[in-house]
């Protein structure tokens, strides 16, 4: 988004239009959102509730792919995250972005421990 | 804003900014880079969490076995709804529906705090069932059989006991997952159960911080704040920190209610 000169009445008219564009959604929009969010809390229920028996790994990576998904469509469609300007967008990349280093680096000591001393 | 607002078309903006649309795009930007390092905030703990578990599989599966779900299924749908209201909130501020706003700030207040009277509920419940972190130990009886003069007899050794151990295996057994106990180490359990009470009340130190600012919005949407249209947009950064405890939340059920095995014939509040 560019910016034209601030004392310019015209351009900041042109300004206040640009924002319009991109109005809080409508209601019947944000009831569809809601719809599929609860959709996706009772796929994660019946996920929760499914014995995998021996596969309990399996479990937890289903869940977290359920509650991720959830999270994504919340952000993207809730909190506007697809309408975001590039700034934004850059910001919600990089909570991302060092939350994988966070966990990468961490589980990356932790699962290589038995592998003994080098 | 500013006293020395300026003006664009018929709308206002502070003075250090070129346009409204610059000032509206800032304040969300704002509010992102703030999520940005919530997201790390909680990011650290569930390494931590996730570290633990896959160390201790079994301890974490029968910690969360000996928790009932059933408060954090509604407490998820509170959450989910309250996250429809506010934005239809963000929706009526656009639209200057004051009352709209006032109605929907209110009914995303109600359910934030039917959640926090939920989990108040839930805590109550776990620390009478006795499922807190402790050290504590009891000395008890147990009984042995032994031969004297060549008479079969029972005698009673007194040993020490974990009284956390007592309790889950009590909780478990009324569960019917008495398996889960033989399997697992109870003073690991615990270790469960510090995650649970760290994440679920750091969680709820947001929640009641959400839900002081969304006090503080419906009050000056009551004194006309909100009547300048190009204000919803406080209302949408206030919406963005509200979306992200619900977002939190999200992964707290799977990790914490749902990591055990769970019947609902067992379901109660």
């Amino acid at each position: 988004m560019s910016y034209a000169d601030p004392h310019d009445p015209a351009a900041a008219a042109e300004n206040y239009a640009n924002e319009l564009q991109h109005p809080p959604p409508q209601i019947g929009y944000l009831a569809t959102v809601y719809a599929v969010l609860v959709g996706f809390l009772g796929l994660a229920l019946i996920v929760g509730f499914t014995d995998f028996g021996e596969y309990q790994g399996l479990k937890v990576l289903c869940a977290l792919g359920v509650a991720g998904t959830q999270a994504a469509v919340l952000a993207l469609y809730m909190m506007e995250l697809r309408k975001a300007d590039r700034v934004t967008a850059l910001a919600a990349g990089a909570a991302l972005f060092w939350t994988s280093i966070l966990f990468g680096i961490t589980l990356t000591d932790y699962f290589t421990r038995h592998l003994g001393a080098i | 804003m500013s006293a020395a607002a300026h003006h664009g078309s018929d709308y206002h903006y502070a003075h250090h900014f070129d346009s409204l649309g610059q000032q509206q795009s800032t304040v969300r930007f704002g509010m992102w880079l703030f999520l940005v390092t919530e997201v790390l905030f909680f990011g650290g703990i569930m390494s931590a969490y996730t570290v633990y578990r896959t160390m201790y599989p079994d301890d974490f599966e029968a910690g969360s076995a000996a928790l009932n779900p059933l408060a954090a299924i509604l407490n998820s749908f509170l959450l989910l709804t309250s996250s429809l209201t506010i934005t239809l909130g963000v929706r009526a501020a656009f639209d200057g529906d004051i009352a709209g706003l006032r109605k929907w700030l209110m009914a995303t207040i109600l359910l934030g705090t039917a959640f926090l009277g939920l989990k108040a509920n839930e805590y109550y419940t776990d620390v009478k069932e006795g499922l807190v972190p402790t050290k504590a130990e009891d000395v008890i009886e147990v009984a042995k059989s032994v031969t004297v003069n060549g008479h079969d007899t029972i005698v009673y050794d007194k040993v020490r006991s974990s009284v956390f151990a007592r309790k889950l295996e009590h909780v478990l057994k009324e569960n019917e997952h008495e398996q889960l106990f033989e399997k697992c180490n109870p003073y690991r359990v615990q270790l469960f159960f510090l995650f649970y009470y760290c994440m679920t009340g750091l969680h709820v130190l947001h929640m009641v911080i959400g839900l002081g600012l969304l006090v503080w919005q419906y009050i000056l949407a009551g004194n006309g704040f909100f009547n300048f249209k190009e204000r919803y947009v406080y209302v949408e950064a206030m919406s963005l920190y509200w979306h992200f405890v619900d977002m939190v939340w999200m992964f707290l059920l799977p990790l914490l209610y749902l990591a055990g095995p769970h019947s609902f014939d067992h379901l109660s509040l």
